[in-house]
């Protein structure tokens, strides 16, 4: 690419490129709003304009710099470190992966300062589920798993596994054990509650026609059975008010899980989606229950950790990708190095993208991307909180995940539960909250106007319900902004053509990882689409050379 | 004497005659407060009582410069008198959680009592002096009655307030009853007052604040955690990990950590002889030791009998307390200055962070944390917890580990029993009777057998190979029973302590 490249780019495309300052992610560097509130200090990290200025100052400028790579990555979340960990464990060296933030990890990022690390999105991975082979082999090479018993059973490494107590929910002034609800609720509620989970037992077990597990991680393993594959077709309300379903107990609880993997209401949330949620998670441990959690102080900035190790010189955060442009025997990308205001261009045999499909049509004007039109995002905020300790209230005691019933956001997470020791001085609580009250671009565009001390007080104001003198105890909260955080996975977009259409590689030198492209933003399925991009190449890059494809 | 004098009225003898009853109920209480919190009685009532006679002093001294309004100071003293003396004892209570200077707020309050009631009497005296009283009258009248009053107040206090209504309401009764006074003299002479409105507001103000404080005075007691204990109190401290409480009663020296009773220095002897000793039999050479918890010196003085050991490592998560028992020469005597000795290593850290990273063997751990009552706790208990030891214990090694009683909490010993025996080591339970705790439990590990290889001392007080044969013999009532393993991701240890000694509390 030359300089007149720059001309290229039309008045109209350059508008589209400003389109990027919807990504999700958030430049560290330049934090949108840093306001210090009166009493308790803290930033808001968010959305960002900034993204637009960065394209308009790219464009301006002449290249600075062309490289070559085999393979060149693009976003560093788990899909993107996934993908460059196969590789290298493939003896393919030769790749780059590019990440826009200054920090690596997508939506599995953490923070840390002296009194320890917390996440600032992604906090827990599920025990998988024994077909998930190779993420069992990942936690097993990283330790995570310890070994086998003598039936097969995974081990899990203790300090990986949720410490006892795991999760409350704060009902009538009393903290009750698990987020079910089961507190002064009526007969009716307790028997709809008891038929719903049998329900979600069958569908656990179910298979399709086709002999597959009728829901499973990864998605992809499920079964095509339109016995089942037709719950896509209504919302997940729909279907419970089908069943019979109407306890509100029950139905706030849904809506709170769907909420919680999803950012989506039961009124969007398809009823596949919905079903999945529950059915889908076959984990078993020969030292933990099958619905124990693995969980970190900094969320699944931990396997993120693990994932980035071995490769760290081949990451270059800081860049943005802004164009990427198919040659005939190779791609062209356009990468814009902020910190430094350089322009490069990578010329690579192969690319993965592991961000957003929502970024096609600005990145690759060129090709049709219609149908990325259905790729859904929901914005949510994660606050991280210090506190001194404070009166946790009756009931179980504190826990891991503390939930509010009817509460504005999803509740909070201790970071500081898997500590060990004795005690601790300063708590750190990381609160939840998709952003659902109104479409996803409204709540976005309100999400971005507001100030620190308006979401402390909101924050506050629902935490309050459940702890009266909060406040006092606050030292420090940061907020961040997820514009795009989650897919949501809303009526026939699990099933439907687009999410299909998406996946598909362009002639072997384009090819897609992002978790977005399973409808359902979890970890297994971002390690899912890393690991079998890796695969693809990897197959294509030596597709003579058998060894290196059975190292992997 | 004038015959014609008038009679001295009524109203003001009886307020003599109270203030008189009050004054001496401060200085009771302020006393009692003194040595119940402090300890050492003789030394804190003869302070207090000098301090109290010396403020009166310098009360009635101060009297001279009031000339005016004299009935309008008579009845704001009163109603300061009223004041302080009535919720001073609640302060006392309440602060002494959390002041280092205790001493001098209690000094403080006492002397301001004292030189407010040593202000009365004179005030009186001039008042009636500037009437048409006989001198000789005003003072055997006066006198008569203050030390009525205070022979009054000397036989209830023992007799009937302290038992019937204890400390903080006794205060806030006498509290009231000069408030009374005040408001009744008020009252009678409001005309010849020049302040009567500030007077009238300030009287109610002080009565409505101590008669809650009467009716709330259970409250206010709870807060304070003085009233807790049975004994006095001879040091407290809340140090940044636990509230440590020293307490006293003639030579018996207690320990309370966050108000559980660690030792008492009548009985310890057994607890940490049966805790040091029969590890010490099955460990072969002991050289190296490493003491977890304990920071009150006393496993580690009965370390010490063994000629055979170089050094002693002790965590203690804090410093406060290992400070404390290696400075205070009370407590030096009874852990025989253990702390201070120069084979003994004190860390003031985490000791699960400590043994995660820890690369050094030891030919014996003795494992002396507080019992499970919390999830804190918990997981010093855990199988985890004790799987790390196993990289820390020579293979030679032993540990012993403090376990509860298994009596009371027969689920939660067994339960430790388990865990232990879940990483691999084999256990020998013992328990022996310590009077001041109840039947207490002990587990040894290892991955050795049990042999024993050295005899115990001769000269220990409890310790000997009969009474550790008895002491591995677990009556009916008390036998191994089957729990789950202990686990980070269960703690089910602090499950059942709760529901165990619930059942016994
Ligand atoms: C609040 C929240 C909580 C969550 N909690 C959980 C949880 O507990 N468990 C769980 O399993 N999952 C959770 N998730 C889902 C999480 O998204 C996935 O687990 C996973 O981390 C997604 O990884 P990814 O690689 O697909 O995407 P991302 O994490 O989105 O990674 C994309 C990366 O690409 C970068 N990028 C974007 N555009 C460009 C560009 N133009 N140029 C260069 N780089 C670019 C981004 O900065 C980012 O680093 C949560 C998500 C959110 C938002």
């Amino acid at each position: 690419m030359g300089k007149s490249d720059v001309d290229k780019i039309s008045r109209k495309e350059f508008l589209e490129l400003s389109g990027l300052a919807l990504v999700g992610s958030t430049l560290g560097l330049q934090s949108l709003v840093s306001c210090e509130s009166e009493k308790i200090h803290g930033k808001v990290v968010g959305a960002n304009h900034a993204i637009g200025h960065l394209v308009k100052k790219a464009i301006s400028l002449p290249i600075f710099q062309s490289k070559k790579t085999q393979v060149l990555i693009i976003g560093s979340g788990i899909s993107g470190l996934v993908a460059g960990y196969y590789l290298q464990k493939a003896g393919i060296t030769d790749y780059e992966i590019l990440e826009l933030e200054n920090h690596i990890g997508g939506n599995a990022t953490f923070g840390e300062d002296a009194v320890g690390r917390y996440p600032w999105a992604a906090h827990y991975l599920p025990i998988p589920s024994p077909e998930n082979k190779i993420l069992i082999d990942f936690l097993a090479e990283n330790k995570i798993i310890t070994g086998f018993d003598a039936n097969g059973l995974p081990i899990y490494d203790e300090y990986s596994l949720c410490f006892h107590p795991e999760e409350r929910l704060f009902v009538k002034g009393y903290w009750q054990e698990g987020l079910i609800p089961n507190l002064d609720i009526s007969e009716e509620d307790k028997t709809q509650i008891e038929q719903f989970l049998a329900k979600m037992e069958l569908f656990k077990h179910a298979r399709g026609n086709d002999g597959k597990w009728a829901f499973t991680i990864p998605l992809a393993y499920s079964s095509a059975d339109n016995a089942f594959t037709n719950f896509d077709k209504l919302t997940m309300k729909e279907w419970l008010a089908k069943e019979g379903f109407t306890s509100k107990a029950l139905l706030w609880y849904i809506n709170y899980c769907v909420l919680d993997d999803y950012g989506t209401p039961l009124s969007e949330v398809s009823a596949w989606a919905g079903i999945h949620y529950f059915a889908s998670r076959k984990g078993n441990a020969a030292n933990a229950k099958g619905n124990d959690v693995l969980t970190w102080s900094e969320g699944n900035g931990f396997l993120m950790k693990l994932l980035a190790k071995n490769q760290l010189k081949n990451i270059k955060t800081q860049r943005l990708v802004y164009q990427i442009e198919e040659k005939s025997d190779s791609v062209l990308v356009d990468v814009f190095d902020w910190k430094n205001e350089k322009r490069e261009t990578y010329t690579a045999n192969q690319v993965i993208w592991a961000i957003p499909q929502m970024l096609r049509p600005y990145l690759m004007p060129k090709q049709a991307s219609e149908f990325v039109k259905r790729f859904s995002y929901s914005p949510w905020i994660v606050a991280n909180l210090e506190t001194k300790p404070f009166d946790s209230g009756r009931g179980q005691a504190l826990s891991w995940d503390n939930v509010i019933y009817e509460g504005e956001g999803l509740g909070y997470i201790l970071a500081n539960h898997q500590n060990v020791n004795q005690g601790q001085k300063t708590w750190q609580l990381t609160y939840y909250k998709p952003l659902v009250r109104e479409m996803p671009v409204e709540e976005r565009k309100k999400a971005i106007e507001k100030t620190h001390e308006n979401w402390l007080s909101e924050i506050i104001a629902d935490l309050k319900k459940a702890h009266p003198k909060i406040e006092e105890a606050i030292l420090k909260m940061d907020v961040k902004i997820w514009g795009h955080a989650m897919i949501r996975p809303t009526v026939g977009f699990i099933h439907g053509r687009e999410r299909q259409m998406a996946q598909q590689s362009l002639n072997e030198k384009i090819h897609f990882a992002h978790s977005d492209l399973s409808g359902v933003s979890i970890f297994e399925e971002a390690f899912y689409h890393g690991y079998e991009t890796a695969k693809k190449i990897i197959k294509n890059y030596a597709n003579s050379n058998v060894d290196t494809l059975a190292k992997i | 004497m004038d015959k014609n004098a008038t009679k001295i009225p009524f109203l003001l003898l009886f307020s003599v005659f109270l203030v008189a009853t009050c004054g001496l109920i401060y200085e009771l209480i302020a006393g009692t407060l003194a040595s119940y919190l402090m300890g050492d009685s003789i030394s804190q009532f003869s302070i207090i009582i000098g301090l109290y006679l010396f403020s009166m002093g310098i009360g009635s001294f101060c009297s001279k410069y009031f000339d005016e309004n004299l009935l309008d100071w008579f009845i704001q003293i009163e109603l300061l008198v009223g004041l302080v003396g009535g919720i001073t004892s609640s302060i006392l209570f309440i602060i002494f959680n959390s002041v280092e200077s205790f001493q001098w707020i209690l000094y403080g309050l006492i002397s301001l009592t004292g030189i407010f009631v040593g202000l009365e009497i004179p005030l009186l005296m001039q008042i009636l002096n500037q009437s048409n009283f006989g001198f000789k009258d005003i003072i055997s009248k006066v006198f008569t009655f203050d030390y009525v009053g205070a022979l009054l107040a000397s036989i209830l206090f023992p007799l009937v307030f302290m038992p019937k209504m204890g400390l903080i309401r006794t205060s806030f009764f006498f509290g009231i009853l000069n408030t009374l006074v005040a408001l009744l003299v008020l009252y009678h002479y409001s005309k010849e007052l020049k302040y009567r409105t500030t007077l009238w507001l300030q009287a109610f103000f002080v009565f409505i604040l101590l008669t809650l404080g009467f009716i709330f005075s259970d409250k206010i007691l709870s807060w304070a955690e003085a009233s807790t204990y049975d004994e006095k109190i001879i040091f407290a401290k809340t140090s940044p990990y636990q509230r440590i409480v020293l307490t006293r009663q003639d030579n018996n020296i207690k320990l309370f950590l966050n108000r559980n009773l660690q030792f008492s220095s009548f009985d310890e002897y057994r607890y940490h002889e049966a805790l040091i000793h029969p590890l010490m039999t099955f460990t072969k050479n002991p050289e190296k030791i490493l003491v977890l918890g304990g920071g009150d010196g006393m496993a580690v003085r009965e370390l010490l009998k063994y000629t055979s050991i170089k050094s002693i490592t002790l965590i203690d998560l804090d410093a406060d307390m290992t400070n404390l028992f290696r400075k205070n020469e009370m407590l030096t005597r009874l852990n025989q200055n253990a702390l201070n000795n120069i084979k003994v290593k004190v860390l003031n850290q985490d000791a699960f962070l400590w043994i995660k990273q820890n690369k050094i063997l030891f030919d014996a751990i003795v494992i002396d944390f507080p019992d499970p009552n919390n999830f804190a706790l918990g997981k010093l208990y855990s199988n985890t917890f004790y799987r790390e030891l196993t990289h820390t214990l020579a293979p030679e090694g032993f540990i012993v580990v403090q376990s509860t009683s298994p009596f009371m909490a027969p689920k939660s010993y067994w339960c430790v029993n388990k865990t232990l025996q879940s990483v691999g080591f084999k256990t020998l339970p013992y328990h022996v009777y310590v009077p001041s705790f109840g039947d207490w439990g002990y587990v040894l590990a290892s991955k050795q057998a049990f042999i024993s290889r050295n005899v115990f001392q001769r000269n220990l007080r409890f310790m000997n190979d009969e009474t550790f044969k008895q002491s591995q013999f677990f009556p009916k009532d008390m036998a191994q029973r089957a729990t789950e393993i202990n686990k980070l991701n269960n703690q089910i240890l602090v499950q059942y302590f709760e529901e165990e000694w619930a059942k016994v509390m």
